[in-house]
C-alpha cells in the first residue's frame, strides 16, 4: 500500500512537471513566432482606416473614489479611434459616481436601454457636456456584484466588440490596437481575444500611463511576478496555440458581444465570472458546430497592482479557487466529452487535476508523509527525496520562465531586478506556495461551506507611486 | 535503520546532540525502488536544466548589450558620414568626397555581415525620413555600395523574417530587378510573406499595382486589406485601378476588398456591380456590397436593399438600414419609418429610428413628433435619438 502511495504522489508530481514543460515548448513556438511576426506590423494602420472596428470598453468600478478619475484619465488617452468607454458605477458606497461626474462634467440623458442580457436596475446613464469627452458614458446602477456591472455595461455598449477591463488597471496605449488585430486576421471567428496581466507596484506611473517598470519592491507581490510570468507566458500562451484556453483574465478580456449575448453574457451566481463567461462562449460555439478561436495576446498590454499583503491575497485566491470550482462544476458535461475535442479531453482534465485539486492532493501527500514519519516507516526518506523532485523541478520551470521573459519583452532590465527574481524564484516554493496551497484548500472548504462572498480588495492606489 | 529520536519523550539539547551522533544513517531497502531513482533522476535533470538556463540567461543578456554597444557606436560613426553627404552641395568636391566615403566604407565597414546589415538598416530608417534629393542620394549610395546583393539573397532565405525584411527593403528602395520575384510571393503560403509582397508591388509596379489580385486564389484577411489600403493611400504616383474588374473573381475575400477600395476611392461607377453583387452566395460579399451601396450612395440600391432585408441575416440587416439611412429618398424613409414603429424586436426598432434620423430633417420632424406620440417605445427611442450627445 505504502508502495503505491509513493507511486502516486511521484507520478503526481511528475505529470505536473511534464505537463508544464510540454507547455514551455509549445508556448516558445508561439512567442517566437508572435514576436517575430509583430515585428513587421504596423497597427498604426488601424487609425487611419474607417475599415477598422468600433469597440466598446466596459469598466465596471465599486467604491474607486481614490483613483477613478485618474484611472478613467488613463482610459481616455488609449489610442483607438472608433471606441466608447462605458465606466459602470456598480453602486458604489463612496464618492465614486460623484467624483466622475465634477470631473468630467456629466448629465444625465435619456438613453433607451436594450436589455439584452439581465443586469440589476440602472439609475441613469450619463454623459459629458463637453465635447473631450464625448467618448465618455457613464452608468450608474444598484450594486449587484462585478457580473452584473458588466453586463449592464453590454446593454449600454453601442458596438459588436467589447473589451471588459478592471477600472484600475493600466493598459498600454496600443493595446487595443494590438487585441482587435487577431479579430481582423483570422479566417475563423474570433470570439474572444485576453492579454497579458503584469504587475504595476512598485513601477512608475505618471497621469495614469506607465513610465518605467521595476519589479515590486515588497516580497508578496514579487512572488505574484514569478507566479504570473510562468501562468501568462508559459501557460496560456500554451493553451491559446492549441486553441484550448480556458480562462481570459477579468483584469482585460476583448469578446464578440454578440456571442456573449447568446450565452446570456455573465454568470451573477459564481466569483469566477471571467472563466464561467469565456468556457460558457466556448461550449455554445462547440454546440452549434462552428468554427472559432479564442486568442491570446503575450504582449505586456495590463498593468495591475497585486495584493501586497498575506491577508487580502488569500481572500483573492480563495476566491479564484472558488470560481474555478463553479465553472468546472457547472459545465462538468464537458470532462471527457468528445463534442468538445481538446476542451474536454485535455483542458477540463488538467484543470480539475492541476488547479482545483492540486493543494488539495499536496495536503494529503505532506499529511501522509508526516504519518509515515511518526509512526515510524522508514521510508519517510522519500518524503525528502519527493521534496527534492518537486522543489529543484519547480525552481527549473520558475528559470524557465523568466528565461522566456527575457527573450521576449526583457521588462526587468538592471542586474539587480534580475537576481532577485533569481532568489525569489528559489525561495517561492518554501515562504509562497504552502501559503498559495493553503488558500486553494481553504477556497474548497468555504465552496462546499456555500460562501459567495467575493472578500474585500483594498488597494493602495498608483496615484502614491508619481 | 534505527532513528531513536521518536523512541524517546522530550530530549533535551545535550541528548539529542548525542543521539543524532548515535544515528547510523543506512539506506534503507526502500531506497532501491525504482521511484527513488527516477525522483534522483529527475533532481539532477532539473539541477543541470536550471543551471544551463541562468547561463543561458545571462550569456543571452551580456552578448544583447555587446551588440547594441557595438551597433551605437556603428550608428554614430554611420549617421555623421551619411549626413555628411546629404547636407553638402553637389559640386567636383562632392563627387570626390563621395568616392572616398564609398572607399572608407568598404574598407572600413563593410566587410562584415554585421556591419552592412546597420548600414543598411541606417540608410533605410534615413531613406524614409528624408524626401527629395536626400532621397536619390542615399539610393545611390546603396547601390554603389552593392548593398543589395544581400538583400536579394535574403529573398531565397528559408526563415521568413528575412524574407519578409528582404521585401520591404527592396521596395523601398526600388530595386526593380527583383519584382518578378516579389510578384510570385504575392500568393505564398505563409500569409506574412504574402502581405508583404503584395504592398510591395503597389511601390514596385505603379502602373499595375493590383494586378495581384486577378486568380489569387490565397485568403486576403481584413487584417490584410486594411494594410493594402493603407498603403495604397501613401504611395504616391499610384496608377489606381477600377477595382469593379475583381467583382468577378472566385475569392470572396479578394471581391470583399475591391468593394472597400470602390468606396475608398469613390469609384460610382462600380454601381452596378455593387447592385449585383448584394445577392452574392457570401454573406460577407453581401454585407460589405450593402455597405459599400450606402457609402457611395447609390440610389438605384435602395429597393434592392429593402428587398433584401427580410431575407438576411441580422448584420446584414443593420447594414442596410445604416445604408438606407445615407441613401435617403421616398422608399427608404417609408420602410424605415415602418420599421421603427412596427417592428418587433426593439434593437430593430431602435436602429430603423436611427437610420431615420440620419436621413435629414424629415426624419427628425418624424421623431419628434413621435416623441409626443402615444406608443411609449417609440417615444422613448425618439427622446435617445433626439439628444444631441447620444
Amino acid at each position: 500500500m505504502v508502495q503505491y502511495l509513493n507511486t502516486f504522489f511521484l507520478l503526481y508530481g511528475l505529470f505536473i512537471t511534464l505537463s508544464y514543460v510540454v507547455l514551455a515548448f509549445i508556448s516558445a513556438a508561439g512567442l517566437y513566432q508572435y514576436i517575430w511576426a509583430n515585428r513587421f506590423v504596423h497597427y498604426e494602420n488601424l487609425l487611419s482606416t474607417e475599415n477598422a472596428p468600433s469597440l466598446s470598453l466596459i469598466a465596471p468600478a465599486y467604491n474607486e473614489e481614490k483613483t477613478i478619475v485618474e484611472n478613467i484619465r488613463s482610459l481616455l488617452s488609449l489610442h483607438y479611434n472608433n471606441l466608447e468607454i462605458i465606466i459602470v458605477n456598480d453602486g458604489s458606497k463612496d464618492l465614486t459616481f460623484q467624483k466622475v461626474v465634477d470631473a468630467y462634467e456629466m448629465t444625465k440623458v435619456p438613453f433607451y436601454i436594450r436589455e439584452a442580457v439581465h443586469s440589476k436596475p440602472i439609475r441613469g446613464i450619463y454623459k459629458s457636456t463637453n465635447p473631450a469627452y464625448s467618448k465618455l458614458i457613464l452608468v450608474d446602477k444598484v450594486n449587484g456584484g462585478k457580473a452584473d456591472a458588466l453586463n449592464a455595461g453590454i446593454n449600454i455598449s453601442s458596438f459588436d466588440i467589447i473589451t471588459c477591463i478592471d477600472v484600475d488597471c493600466i493598459l498600454e496605449q496600443d493595446g487595443l490596437l494590438k487585441m482587435v488585430k487577431p479579430f481582423l486576421e483570422s479566417r475563423e471567428q474570433v470570439i474572444a481575444v485576453g492579454g497579458v496581466i503584469r504587475i504595476a507596484n512598485s513601477c512608475e506611473i505618471e497621469d495614469g500611463r506607465l513610465i518605467k517598470t521595476h519589479i515590486p519592491e515588497e516580497m508578496v507581490p514579487r512572488f505574484q511576478v514569478i507566479e504570473y510570468l510562468r501562468a501568462f507566458l508559459m501557460g496560456r500562451m500554451g493553451w491559446s496555440r492549441m486553441n484550448a484556453l480556458l480562462l481570459i483574465s477579468g483584469a482585460l478580456g476583448m469578446f464578440d458581444k454578440r456571442i456573449a449575448i447568446a450565452v446570456g453574457g455573465y454568470n451573477h451566481d459564481t466569483v469566477g465570472e471571467d472563466m464561467e463567461l469565456v468556457v460558457r462562449m466556448r461550449r455554445y460555439m462547440a454546440d452549434n458546430k462552428k468554427p472559432y478561436r479564442v486568442v491570446y495576446i503575450p504582449d505586456p498590454l495590463c498593468w495591475t497592482e497585486a495584493p501586497s499583503d498575506y491577508k487580502v491575497l488569500g481572500r483573492q485566491r480563495n476566491r479564484w479557487m472558488r470560481g474555478t470550482m463553479e465553472t468546472l462544476w457547472t459545465h462538468r458535461k464537458m470532462f471527457m466529452n468528445p463534442r468538445y475535442g481538446i476542451l474536454g479531453f485535455l483542458s477540463f482534465p488538467y484543470w480539475m487535476l492541476f488547479e482545483w485539486l492540486a493543494p488539495l492532493i499536496e495536503a494529503v501527500g505532506l499529511l501522509y508523509f508526516l504519518t509515515l514519519i511518526l509512526f515510524g516507516f522508514d521510508q519517510w526518506y522519500l518524503f525528502i527525496i519527493l521534496s527534492g523532485t518537486v522543489y529543484f523541478a519547480s525552481i527549473a520551470i520558475s528559470f524557465l520562465a523568466l528565461l522566456f521573459e527575457e527573450f521576449t519583452y526583457h521588462q526587468y532590465q538592471s542586474k539587480r531586478e534580475t537576481l532577485l527574481l533569481i532568489l525569489t524564484a528559489m525561495i517561492e516554493p518554501f515562504v509562497f506556495h504552502p501559503r498559495s496551497s493553503w488558500w486553494g484548500i481553504k477556497g474548497n472548504i468555504d465552496k462546499i461551506r456555500g460562501q459567495k462572498s467575493w472578500g474585500e480588495m483594498t488597494r493602495a492606489g498608483f496615484a502614491k507611486k508619481k | 535503520m534505527t532513528f531513536p529520536l521518536l523512541q524517546h519523550k522530550v530530549p533535551d539539547f545535550y541528548d539529542c546532540f548525542r543521539l543524532i551522533r548515535e544515528t547510523r544513517f543506512e539506506l534503507p531497502e526502500s531506497l532501491a525502488q525504482p521511484v527513488v531513482w527516477l525522483s534522483l533522476l529527475i533532481i539532477v535533470v532539473s539541477i543541470l536544466t536550471s543551471v544551463a538556463i541562468l547561463l543561458s540567461l545571462f550569456t543571452y543578456r551580456f552578448r544583447s548589450q555587446y551588440y547594441q554597444q557595438k551597433r551605437s557606436e556603428l550608428e554614430k560613426s554611420y549617421l555623421l558620414l551619411l549626413t555628411g553627404i546629404i547636407f553638402e552641395e553637389e559640386d567636383e568636391m562632392h563627387a570626390q568626397k563621395k568616392k572616398k566615403l564609398i572607399r572608407h566604407f568598404q574598407d572600413e565597414y563593410l566587410y562584415k555581415y554585421f556591419n552592412r546589415l546597420i548600414l543598411r538598416k541606417q540608410l533605410f530608417t534615413l531613406f524614409k525620413n528624408f524626401s527629395g534629393s536626400a532621397h536619390d542620394i542615399l539610393r545611390n549610395l546603396y547601390f554603389e555600395l552593392q548593398l543589395e546583393k544581400d538583400v536579394l539573397k535574403n529573398l531565397n532565405s528559408f526563415f521568413y523574417k528575412r524574407k519578409i525584411q528582404a521585401i520591404r527593403e527592396l521596395s523601398l528602395m526600388q530595386v526593380k530587378e527583383s519584382t518578378p520575384r516579389i510578384r510570385k510571393l504575392t500568393t505564398h503560403k505563409n500569409s506574412l510573406i504574402r502581405n508583404e509582397a503584395q504592398r510591395a508591388m503597389l511601390d514596385l509596379d505603379k502602373e499595375n499595382p493590383f494586378d495581384f489580385l486577378t486568380g489569387n486564389s490565397q485568403y486576403l484577411s481584413d487584417w490584410d486589406q486594411v494594410n493594402l489600403e493603407i498603403t495604397s493611400l501613401k504611395t504616391e504616383e499610384l496608377n489606381i485601378p477600377y477595382f469593379d474588374t475583381w467583382f468577378n473573381e472566385k475569392n470572396p475575400s479578394i471581391v470583399q476588398f475591391c468593394i472597400k477600395m470602390c468606396v475608398r476611392y469613390n469609384q460610382f461607377d462600380a454601381h452596378p456591380g455593387l447592385i449585383r453583387l448584394l445577392h452574392s452566395d457570401n454573406p460577407k460579399v453581401t454585407l460589405e456590397a450593402a455597405k459599400a451601396c450606402g457609402e457611395l450612395m447609390i440610389h438605384e440600391s435602395a429597393k434592392a436593399l429593402i428587398q433584401l432585408y427580410p431575407q438576411t441575416n441580422s448584420d446584414i440587416q443593420k447594414v442596410i438600414l445604416n445604408s438606407l439611412s445615407k441613401i435617403g429618398g421616398a422608399d427608404a424613409v417609408v420602410f424605415l419609418e415602418s420599421l421603427y414603429f412596427n417592428a418587433p424586436d426593439d434593437q430593430e426598432s431602435f436602429s430603423a429610428a436611427l437610420a431615420l434620423k440620419t436621413t435629414g430633417l424629415y426624419g427628425e420632424t418624424l421623431l419628434a413628433k413621435a416623441l409626443k406620440g402615444n406608443q411609449q417605445r417609440s417615444s422613448l427611442i425618439a427622446q435617445h435619438l433626439l439628444d444631441e450627445r447620444l
